[in-house]
């Protein structure tokens, strides 16, 4: 098996400052240029939603651009650049995220420079926000609040995502883990604006911050980009706290939530022991695969393609929380038959029932799916994000060099550890496969 | 074999045309790991009335057989297709749109071999009484996701608000009750009909040798001939919307919308491309985020970041819709309609049309990173005449006067609205 990329962007630090870490993903076969800012804190009850409102507070305005309207004026006129900003957890890291995107020089007329233009743009949206009496305006704290907890409420929306998400935070319900990426609504509620600035000021000066530059960028212009930061007062640089992932498990937790919806989301929670820097996360990867990534897989073979029981079923892998969960849509009364096949999926992994081709297959289609993201600008920041999160470095050939020389034996002894936690089921109101209209 | 090269955007196509009228195109991507092929046929879910080219009578079918035909192609005589493209490291899917069906792998590696077998088992369905039933758990799950999916229902609502007859309004996947009446039989009579190559296109984008591409074609399709035109019939449509206003319940935190005004033009070609960006561009004017609708409504909290518009046409049918999260999408739906109706009054305003041109311009060239995304919009493009690179041919032509008129012609009538309300818990 082929594992070399040749047409594999290169990513380069380019330094580091203060606990900022700045590096380009040098590529010129992108027509576009991307700039990703990324602070991150520890995941935490009572900072999630204050952390998770500011980006939205920021995206508002800035001291040259001090309305909305006014930023997307600027926006259209630099060849429709996009500025956006999210929120995201990795394992028991918050993350926030500020991002841009534009066309590369090649495509703008009259020589614009949109990598100065839009760089300066979105510096100044994290460091000069609008302010009044030293905090931000009330109007974009109200309204953005609002959002937020808008924002929270609508978890319920996508049925298997929240499925999913409520699986692991029962799972990890007194770890910092069960805390929702957006915050709680509760908290979100009681946020004001004074409390808010002050945790700015915080994040600004003390939490760590990776900056990634994608796309055909020179030195020079780098190099202007990373000294603006320098305007940034930076204190003492946190500490981001090592996750703990190993936990006992003395008995399988039940959990079923009813709600207004005619298909059952059955998630069952196992708890892999296997940290994200581990030799073993690797066999952990391919143990995924084989279980639920892919149409090779056990759970597509048997839950879908033999017992017809669901249209979407997969096991989705939590790297840094070492947390995997089997997820299927299936008719309510089915729930048993179909728990009782995920079960043996499970148990035949264990007593080493992988075929070659379920190894070949998974191993496969990661070296495809790691070839194809270096296609992708966005795709290789994520990658390389949660490398430097992990500690462990790879680059994607030798990330794929490690999953590549996994045997059956290593997923076989990796299986061994890995034991349920939580059955989650996301069922109708009245238990039964009809929908209330 | 023909070559088209598009200088601004730094593009090209190459085109080859086999004897069945199956037209081949390689759009090349140099520098790329990942080589995206598809292999489509001009026929979807609003095909459900049509008489074939060996045929006199009308064939009426049950709603939902084309999504269903994609799902069974998958399987073949020795097993599923979905298998061997494992084997070979190919990551292969498919969909099926209004008017197409799309069949797709993505490789890194075996480009050959995956690209013979994706020309393969498009042309040999295995269908057997038993698969068949076996297939209908499956897509019936499938119907179920969608049916508690609000994004999808609110707009599905809107095409019945929007659509007096027209299929477009069924629900591609069609109902449980309709795919129970599919058989063995209607499967091979749509397959016969629209999957002849010359109802056929096969496009490929990535780092590959287009004379290769077109040798592998002239080897592996089997038709020869092209035996004419497929009648595809759809029932009169009336210019003016079904309902005005749509509503439903269900599990979301909050009330979602979507308005639309029907598109009755039925342009095709290079007109088609040309409406498309104009209609984009006008929603962008009105309520994109630099307008002062758009600015209003979020500053009072009456829309959010969901909030979002575009514009689809398609040779039968088309229409502009717009929406996202609202706690009182009826207020929205007021304010939208005064605001149309006042740029009726004054004129689009031609700096803003400059400016937002530009940024649409800018978007598009951004999106051809994406060899999936050119795959997306090239098809359902080149099925109504049109090539997807000769947007930045319209970038560079369209006025405002052009604008102007087809505003003026589309936003004369007045929007239908669809609402989701949330379940009180």
């Amino acid at each position: 098996m082929k594992v070399k990329g040749e047409n594999s962007p290169s990513v380069i630090k380019l330094g580091q400052k203060a606990g900022i870490s700045f590096f380009h993903v040098k590529s010129d076969k992108f027509k576009t240029v991307r700039i990703d800012i990324f602070l991150l804190d520890p995941l935490n009850k009572e900072r999630a939603a204050q952390n998770a409102l500011i980006p939205y507070v920021l995206r508002r305005g800035c001291r040259h651009f001090p309305t909305q309207q006014e930023l997307a004026l600027r926006l259209e006129e630099l060849y429709g650049a996009a500025v956006n900003v999210a929120v995201h957890k990795k394992g028991e890291y918050q993350l926030i995220q500020l991002s841009a995107g534009f066309v590369s020089d090649r495509f703008t007329v009259n020589g614009t420079k949109l990598f100065q233009e839009v760089g300066g743009l979105l510096l100044e949206i994290l460091t000069d926000p609008v302010t009044e009496n030293q905090m931000f305006l009330q109007d974009y704290f109200e309204q953005e609040r609002e959002n937020l907890i808008q924002r929270i409420r609508s978890r319920v929306n996508n049925k298997m995502y929240y499925a999913l998400q409520r699986c692991m935070e029962e799972m990890c319900k007194d770890e910092p883990f069960a805390v929702y990426e957006d915050g709680d609504e509760e908290s979100a509620k009681t946020l004001s604006n004074d409390g808010l600035m002050a945790r700015y000021k915080e994040l600004l000066s003390q939490n760590p911050v990776y900056v990634y530059i994608s796309g055909d960028i020179s030195d020079q212009e780098l190099e202007r980009f990373i000294n603006g930061f320098e305007a940034i007062e930076r204190g003492n640089v946190i500490n981001l706290p090592v996750m703990q992932v190993k936990k006992e498990i003395k008995e399988v937790r039940r959990i079923e939530e009813p709600m207004d919806v005619s298909q059952g989301k059955l998630c069952i929670g196992f708890r892999t022991q296997i940290e994200a820097n581990s030799p073993e996360y690797y066999p952990l990867v391919i143990y995924n695969g084989i279980l639920g990534g892919g149409v090779q897989s056990k759970l597509f073979q048997n839950v879908r393609e033999k017992a017809s029981l669901a249209y979407s079923t997969f096991s989705s892998l939590e790297k840094f929380k070492g947390l995997l969960v089997a997820v299927s849509g299936i008719e309510i009364s089915e729930r048993e038959k179909a728990e009782k096949i995920i079960m043996e999926q499970f148990k035949a992994i264990e007593n080493g029932d992988i075929s070659d081709y379920e190894m070949e297959a998974t191993k496969k289609s990661f070296v495809t799916g790691m070839k194809s993201m270096q296609d992708s600008q966005g795709g290789m920041v994520d990658f390389y994000l949660s490398q430097y999160l992990s500690g462990e470095n790879n680059n994607v050939d030798s990330f794929l060099e490690k999953l590549v020389a996994v045997t059956k034996e290593d997923v076989v002894r990796v299986s061994k550890k890995i034991t349920r936690d939580t059955v989650y089921f996301l069922t109708s109101l009245s238990g039964e496969g009809e929908r209330r209209d | 074999m023909k070559v088209l090269e598009f200088d601004r955007i730094q593009e090209k196509i190459y085109i080859h045309e086999h004897s069945s009228g199956l037209k081949v195109f390689v759009i090349p991507k140099k520098g790329y790991n990942k080589i995206f092929s598809t292999f489509a046929t001009y026929y979807g879910s609003i095909n459900n009335t049509f008489i074939a080219p060996d045929d006199e009578n009308e064939t009426r079918v049950p709603d939902g057989i084309a999504h269903f035909l994609e799902h069974k192609l998958f399987e073949q005589e020795d097993g599923s297709v979905m298998d061997k493209f494992s084997q070979l490291g190919a990551d292969s899917n498919a969909y099926t749109s209004f008017t197409q069906t799309v069949y797709l792998f993505s490789c890194t590696d075996l480009f050959d071999d995956n690209f013979r077998l994706l020309i393969d088992y498009v042309q040999n369905p295995y269908l057997t009484d038993e698969n068949v039933e076996k297939e209908k758990g499956i897509i019936g799950q499938e119907i179920k996701m969608y049916n508690d999916n609000a994004d999808w229902r609110v707009f599905f609502n809107l095409l019945n608000a929007l659509y007096v007859n027209h299929p477009v309004k069924i629900d591609i996947a069609g109902t449980v009750e309709s795919i129970a009446e599919i058989t063995k039989d209607t499967l091979y009579k749509c397959y016969n009909t629209f999957y002849h190559p010359s109802n056929m296109m096969i496009l490929t984008v990535g780092d590959v040798d287009h004379e290769s591409v077109f040798n592998m074609v002239e080897q592996g399709i089997k038709a020869k001939n092209n035996p004419g035109k497929i009648k595809k019939i759809f029932p009169e449509e009336p210019p003016h919307h079904n309902m005005k206003f749509i509503e439903k319940k269900l599990a979301v935190a909050m009330p979602q919308f979507n308005m639309g005004i029907k598109d009755n033009s039925h342009v095709s070609g290079y007109d088609l491309l040309k409406r498309k960006v104009a209609l984009e561009i006008i929603l962008s004017m009105l309520m994109g985020r630099s307008s002062a609708l758009y600015n209003q409504l979020y500053n009072e909290g009456l829309i959010n970041q969901s909030f979002g518009s575009e514009a689809s046409l398609e040779g039968s049918f088309g229409h502009t819709v717009w929406g996202g999260q609202s706690k009182d999408p009826v207020k929205v739906s007021e304010r939208i309609i005064a605001a149309i109706n006042q740029v009726q009054k004054n004129g689009l305003d031609k700096k803003s049309f400059e400016r937002i041109k530009k940024a649409h311009e800018g978007r598009f060239i951004g999106n051809l990173n994406s060899p999936e995304n050119i795959s997306h919009e090239f098809i359902p493009l080149y099925f109504n005449g049109a090539y997807f690179f000769e947007l930045t041919k319209v970038y560079e032509e369209l006025t405002i006067d052009d604008a102007d008129k087809i505003f003026r012609d589309h936003f004369s009538t007045e929007p239908a609205l669809s609402v989701i309300w949330p379940m009180k818990a």
